[in-house]
This record gives C-alpha cells, structure tokens and sequence, in this order.
C-alpha cells in the first residue's frame, strides 16, 4: 500500500520559525515529521525518480534566500509589459501533465513550499521602487490554486496586490477549485489565467487535473464573481487529426463561456528547453509528446517551423471567427 | 516482478532471510557471500561501510550490468538509547553518515513496517549514547553505504534501509544466535515489503519490456548505428510506441537486413526513422 501524499513533511531548520510553518504543520496533525538542514539535500537528491514520487509526493518546507524574483523569459507571454518578472512560491504541482517541464527541470516530484512569503513581498516592492509597474506570475511552476485550499498562496497574494499600486498579477491554473476563492473580493490586479486543452488531449496527457468542463464551470464562477480571467491555449499539441480537435474545442468555449467577459487569450505550441526534454527522456516517461521529433532552435525543442505556424495560425483564426479582437490574443 | 536485491552485513543477520525464502547460494561472486531465490537475492557483504559499498557494485554490476529497475534493501540490527525495545523493527526516514555529514531520504513511496526513525552510520562501533546526534535516533554501520551504492547502481528512489534493535550501546557485542533471532522475529513483516515493492505498479519499468531492449540492441549492432543514430533510432522508436502502444514491426522485419555500402545503409536509416515518426 502507498502512503498518501503529504505523509511525511521535511523541514529545513531556517524554516521552522515562520508562522506559515506552523500553519502548515498544524493542518497536517498526522504527517511525520522529518528535520532536514537544506531542502536541497533532499531535493536535488541525483537519480530520483519522478513517477515514482508522483505516487505519493512529499511536502518540505523551506526558505529561499535568493532568487525570489526572476525577470520573465522569452519562452512566457509577457502581453506587452516591459517589467515583467515570476517567482517560485512553490515548486511543483498537484498534477501530472506528461508534457510538462517541471519534470525536465527538477530533479524531484516533491513539493518545495517557501514558507518566508514575506521575503517575497519585499522582493516585490523593493524592485517596484526602480520600475513604475510590475507584471508579476506567480504561478509558473506549479499550481496555485490546485493548493489554495491548503496554503492560501492566492489569497495572500491577492491582499498583497491589493495594497501594491503598480503590480499586475497572473496566477496561472487547471484547477477547478474556484470555490478556494470565492469569499474574497475580487481585485483588478489579479488575474487568473485558466489553461485549457481539448478534452481529449487533457484525457491523454493531463493526468489527474480536472476536465474540460470543470474548468470551464470554474472559470464561468470567477468572471460572474468579477476577476479578470484569462483563457490559455497552451500548449497546443499536435495530435492525429488536431484540426479537428482544436476546432471543435474552440467552438465548445464559445457556446460555454461567455468570451466577451474573458480578459484576454492566450496561444503557444508545444516548446521546452532542449535540456529539459533530454532530462524527461532519460526518465522513460510513456507519453508520445515527449518522444516527439522536434526541431531545435536557440536551445529550445519546438514543432518545425511550418508546424508551429500552422498551429498557432489555425487556433488564432479560430478564436478571430468567434470576434475575439485581435489585441486580446497574445500569440507566444 | 521487478527484482529486489537485499543487502546485510553479517551472516547471523542473513541467517533467518535465507531460511525464510529457502535462497540458495551461487558462485556469481567469489568474495561476497550471495544467495539467490528467483527475482530477490541476497548478499552478504561483512560489516562497515567500505565492504557494503564494495559488495554491493561487485554484485549490481554482475546481477545487474544494463537496468536500474530493481530496488536494494539494506537489513541489519541498530544500536538505539533506551527507551527503544530491544527487538523493535524501524524502517529508515533519513540516514547521516556522521563520516561524511552527508544526509540520505529513501523515497517514502510504499508503506513500510515497524517505527520510522532516523539512522546514523558510524564508521566505530557506538558505545555511548553521547555520541549520537539525537537520543532518539538508531545506530548501524553500513546504512550510508546503501544509500550512496543504490543510487548509483539503482536510483534513489529505490533503496529503504530498515533495521531491528539489538542492543543499548552496552560494552558486550550481541550473540550471533541473538541477532539471528531478532531478525527472525521481522523476517514476515519484511518479506510483505518486499514483495509489496516488487509487485508494486509506483516504479516505472520503462518503456520497453526486456524482449523489446535485448531485440533494439541487437539491432542497432547489426545496422552498426553511429552514437547519435542510435539515439535518434532509440526516441523514434520510443515515439512509436508510446503512440501506438505495440513494438514496431519494422524492427522485427528488417532484423536481418544486410547492406552493400555505408551509403545504403544510410539511406534505410533514414526511412525507417521516418516511417517511424510518421
């Protein structure tokens, strides 16, 4: 039998002190608890195995000293913002998308959570004291709201942006737990980016998220509840018969979500670091979008030139029929 | 099944394990002790840290020499401060190597038996309390060396360390026919993880099955494949499969192909690829 997730926490000693610690220690009465002196010595343990982990994922607290805002990088939309930057409040995700990064880029399934947010908060405004305004993600490498229910990261964000003139916030997401924030008034400042595939795409490669529908039944709650909400088509796949696919998908939004009321779109092809990809191989993950024959341009493995055009070209016009203006969709 | 590989340090530990599972003894290795029964062996490598390490990539690398799909589990007795049982079956949550410093975590993926402590791996015998870094922790001479070993020959997901209380730190070294039934009194309880590792669905075991690898090698040394061919042929292969989840008939046909020039062959390379990746 498996252990459940969250069944051991590992504390790093610098950790053990801040308040959000003993939060999370206290919601989870019946996890052992394991001490630890770096969440690296965990963490960046070499030859782990991410399916494995996966199973049952653990959760280690931790304070990060450095890097608590990175300037934005050419591979994320940055929707015209010149000061745009992400943060890594938490590493990894709830979900298991067999295409995703994260599992290129870490070394571990497990769950790192910086319980020092009110570093992060100062990183925000010392750096918004040289630039006028910020565009901020604050869910890049993980899934925020997939954990609100256990960490409140949005929420403590949300407050914090309410109270930070200049700073322009994305939380990125495929859950469908709304609910999570559904007593907090909502804040201009804050978007919440929903990611949404075909379902038949989610179905094969999107494991354990929530399905089309209930995201979109999430999504409809938010823009009735009054948040900027942000539809991203990211990444599109190629698949057998992807036309298909993608257009009927495309006009399934149009008839269930009010699109009018979305805040803008986004769309992206399939793209991951080269090192990445040859890192996910090297695990033998089963998943055919891995194993791909991509081109590899500037260090970074994507579909062929004409692919990539193709793709973006055909959902781009797809959404344009629907009368989505052209400057609400952002192409990456 | 995948194959489990169960490390002790000393005879009187492995005595009970053997006897358990009827292991029989093969000559694979002429200076470790190694017993066998179908996919779980067992080695015995004498106490401390350098004849584990020594014993377990002399045994992974004769039982093992092209996968990494198997676990290795290190079973022994610990010295522990009272109030622990004499007798008590911990399974390892961290191990220090107090040499080193250096800090070991099994992946706590399957349920394990017994109490879940912390080990430290002394490269001395321990006989006083003082020298350990919590009263609370358990003490080996091996355990660091398992960890370190697995994840290079295993990975470090799959190596779990548990031990049985054998004694207080006292000044006299436990009876061999002690020990023996220390571990007797775990032997049940360890051989449901075993088998609950083996038979697990959490650890991967690839994409192909080992008739599929052992058919791939042969012939990407039949085509006498360039390096980056080989992986080029490898991740097409592997995308045909994952999409169409069956083993590429192309392999198994052009099995016994054989080619008049380096240009022809070169030229089949690259057909095969694409009708691969079609």
């Amino acid at each position: 039998m498996k252990h459940r997730n969250f069944s051991h926490i590992y504390v790093e000693e610098a950790a053990y002190s801040m308040s959000l610690t003993t939060e999370i220690l206290a919601r989870f009465k019946d996890a052992t608890i394991i001490p630890i002196r770096s969440y690296t010595d965990m963490f960046n343990r070499p030859q782990q195995e991410w399916q494995a982990q996966k199973k049952s994922q653990k959760l280690i607290l931790a304070v990060k000293n450095e890097g608590l805002l990175y300037p934005g990088t050419a591979i994320a939309p940055d929707f015209g913002f010149k000061n745009f930057f992400y943060n890594t409040p938490l590493l990894n995700c709830v979900y298991d998308c067999s295409y995703c990064y994260l599992q290129g880029l870490y070394q571990s399934a497990n769950l790192v959570l910086f319980v020092n947010e009110s570093d992060f908060f100062t990183a925000v405004t010392d750096t918004l004291k040289t630039v006028e305004s910020m565009y901020l993600c604050i869910s890049y490498e993980t899934d925020l709201l997939g954990f609100e229910s256990l960490f409140r990261l949005n929420k403590r964000w949300i407050e914090f942006a309410r109270t930070t003139p200049g700073l322009l916030i994305e939380s990125r997401t495929k859950s469908a737990n709304f609910n999570a924030l559904s007593e907090i008034n909502p804040h201009d400042a804050f978007i919440i980016a929903w990611t949404l595939s075909p379902e038949p795409i989610r179905g094969s490669f999107e494991q354990h998220t929530p399905s089309l529908q209930k995201r979109i039944s999430a999504l409809n709650k938010a823009i009735e509840a009054g948040w900027q909400v942000r539809i991203c088509l990211d990444p599109l796949l190629i698949t057998d018969n992807w036309q298909k696919t993608y257009s009927d998908f495309i006009q399934q939004l149009a008839v269930d979500i009010p699109l009018e009321r979305v805040r803008d779109f986004t769309i992206g092809v399939f793209r991951m670091n080269q090192q990445f990809l040859k890192h996910i191989k090297k695990q033998g993950r089963n998943s055919s979008p891995i194993y791909y024959p991509y081109s590899i341009k500037n260090g970074v493995a994507t579909y062929e030139p004409e692919l990539e055009t193709g793709l973006k070209d055909f959902v781009y016009t797809e959404l344009s029929r629907l009368g989505i203006p052209e400057h609400n969709i952002a192409v990456v | 099944m995948i194959p489990v590989l169960l490390h002790t340090a000393l005879q009187p530990e492995a005595k009970p394990l053997i006897a358990a599972k009827n292991f029989k003894k093969t000559s694979l290795h002429s200076s470790f002790e190694l017993f066998s029964n179908a996919h779980v062996h067992l080695v015995v490598s004498g106490s401390g840290i350098v004849r584990s390490t020594a014993a377990l990539a002399a045994i992974c690398t004769r039982l093992f020499p092209e996968t990494r799909n198997f676990h290795i589990i290190n079973i022994g007795i610990a010295g522990a401060s009272r109030p622990s049982k004499i007798g008590q079956l911990c399974s390892v949550v961290k191990c220090i190597d107090r040499t080193t410093t250096h800090e070991y975590f099994p992946d706590l993926i399957l349920q394990q038996p017994g109490l879940q402590r912390i080990l430290e791996t002394h490269a001395f015998p321990v006989r006083n309390e003082s020298q350990l870094l919590s009263s609370d922790h358990i003490v080996d001479m091996e355990a660091s060396a398992v960890f370190e070993a697995g994840r290079m020959f295993a990975s470090s997901s799959r190596v779990q360390s548990f031990k049985v209380v054998s004694d207080h730190f006292e000044q006299a070294l436990p009876g061999k026919q002690f020990i023996s039934d220390l571990i007797e009194s775990a032997t049940e309880e360890l051989f449901s993880y075993v088998h609950s590792t083996q038979s697990s669905q959490a650890f991967g075991t690839g994409i192909f099955s080992e008739a599929e690898h052992t058919e791939l090698a042969q012939f990407i040394r039949k085509l006498r494949l360039t390096f980056s061919q080989e992986i080029e042929l490898l991740d097409a292969v592997r995308y045909y499969k994952t999409r169409f989840n069956h083993f590429p008939d192309s392999i198994r046909v052009n099995s016994d192909k054989l080619f008049q020039s380096k240009k022809e062959k070169n030229v089949f390379f690259n057909s095969l690829k694409a009708e691969l990746e079609t």
